[in-house]
């Protein structure tokens, strides 16, 4: 989709003049998204891509000030680099703007997944060992001790373990040899 | 005839409650030992499949089929005495003599991993929109992977220990069927695909994967 408007955005500039000034932002804008795409291959957010993205975040909120103060500007940047409007250049701006903005959330949204799917299936596993030591604990009790079975498996019905039971009701006894 | 006990079965599990106790049950007359890695479903699948025997892992969060695979290998590697880890899937397509004859490919030495594949003989009837897509799929594995193999996702599998320890998913959602594949051909494991049947029921069909999350699998697989 991005791609599919920054291309008709292209298009439409070579519409404009044509001439020497075209290609300049032409090649301007394929820079910039060729930054995106190296952005989205190197992976990773370091400490560096977070400097670089507090430095853009300032320097973006210096042109914004600028472009109140000089709205002429964005006009004269346009006319220089051969494009019809100063909203035009703007425009493009904001496309490559959102285009980064999109790729380098995208990575940190991954990275986040990653992290959340290593805490999870930590949790997960232990959890699960956890009931099944327990089971194991309450087998051994009810075989040494002849305790009614019932009494036993009432010990780890604890409120937060309480979905576990069906667990422990179904765990095999402890001993390696009695599985099968 | 006794179970095998050298085997784990792992079967990822998300919203199958109907079927899921059947599936362990049928597992646990052949397998001594079953682990469903319960993918935060909400129709209480996970206590079904703990009624049929099977030891259930509960991911706190949804977090995709991979996730579960790769949770369930985990379990299977922490436990004393595991030799082979089968995959399985809960919905109850796959064959349990299937898994048995294929683990017993790998107990002979002939390989390291048993890929299954519905496409090596005629027991398996595929719609030709389904076939379509399985083929490009396969197109796409070998492309990428440079592993040769006739179906490439299908969910029954079985692997040493090795294979399961060298195993590190981390395509969470679909596409880790294609990354399994991929870690087998780079690890330079001895791999051999094994006549499988895929039944699909209405149950299965109605639930399992349309063919429009082909797109998902594809746009995970460039955007990894």
């Amino acid at each position: 989709m991005l791609c599919v408007s920054v291309c008709s955005t292209l298009g439409e500039v070579s519409g404009h003049d044509g001439g020497v000034e075209s290609v300049l932002i032409k090649v301007l804008l394929m820079a910039g998204i060729g930054v995106v795409a190296l952005l989205f291959v190197r992976g990773h957010a370091t400490a560096r891509h977070q400097a670089v993205r507090r430095v853009m975040v300032v320097a973006f909120a210096g042109l914004a000030i600028a472009s109140l103060l000089f709205p002429q500007t964005w006009q004269s940047a346009a006319e220089l680099l051969g494009v019809g409007r100063g909203t035009d250049l703007l425009l493009y701006a904001t496309i490559l703007v959102v285009l980064g903005f999109m790729v380098t959330s995208y990575l940190r949204t991954r990275d986040l997944q990653r992290q959340v799917t290593v805490l999870s299936r930590r949790l997960a596993l232990d959890e699960a060992a956890a009931a099944q030591h327990q089971a194991a604990q309450a087998a051994q009790t009810a075989q040494t001790a002849a305790a009614p079975v019932a009494q036993v498996t009432e010990v780890p019905r604890t409120p937060v373990v309480v979905d576990e039971g069906p667990v422990f009701a179904a765990l095999p006894a402890p001993r390696p040899g009695s599985w099968a | 005839m006794r179970a095998v006990d050298d085997t784990w079965v792992v079967v990822p599990l998300y919203n199958e409650a109907a079927v899921v106790g059947e599936v362990v049950a049928g597992l646990r007359r052949s397998f001594a030992h079953v682990v469903c890695v319960d993918d935060a479903s909400r129709d209480g699948s996970g206590d079904a499949a703990a009624r049929a025997g099977a030891v259930v892992v509960r991911h706190p969060v949804n977090l995709g089929q991979g996730a579960a695979l790769q949770t369930g290998v985990d379990w299977a590697l922490s436990q004393p005495g595991t030799r082979f880890v089968v995959t399985f899937d809960a919905d109850g397509q796959h064959q349990v003599a299937d898994a048995l004859a294929m683990v017993d490919r790998l107990r002979s030495g002939e390989a390291d991993v048993v890929i299954g594949s519905r496409f090596l003989d005629g027991r398996t009837r595929v719609s030709p929109l389904k076939r379509a897509v399985l083929r490009a799929a396969v197109v796409h594995t070998n492309a990428t992977t440079g592993v040769r193999m006739t179906d490439a996702h299908n969910g029954l599998r079985a692997m040493t220990r090795e294979v399961a320890a060298s195993l590190d998913i981390t395509q969470n959602r679909m596409a880790h069927a294609s990354e399994i594949v991929e870690q087998i051909g780079r690890g330079g494991w001895r791999w051999v695909e094994h006549p499988v049947e895929v039944l699909y029921t209405d149950y299965s069909v109605a639930k399992g994967q349309s063919v429009l999350n082909s797109v998902n699998i594809v746009t995970e697989l460039i955007f990894k």
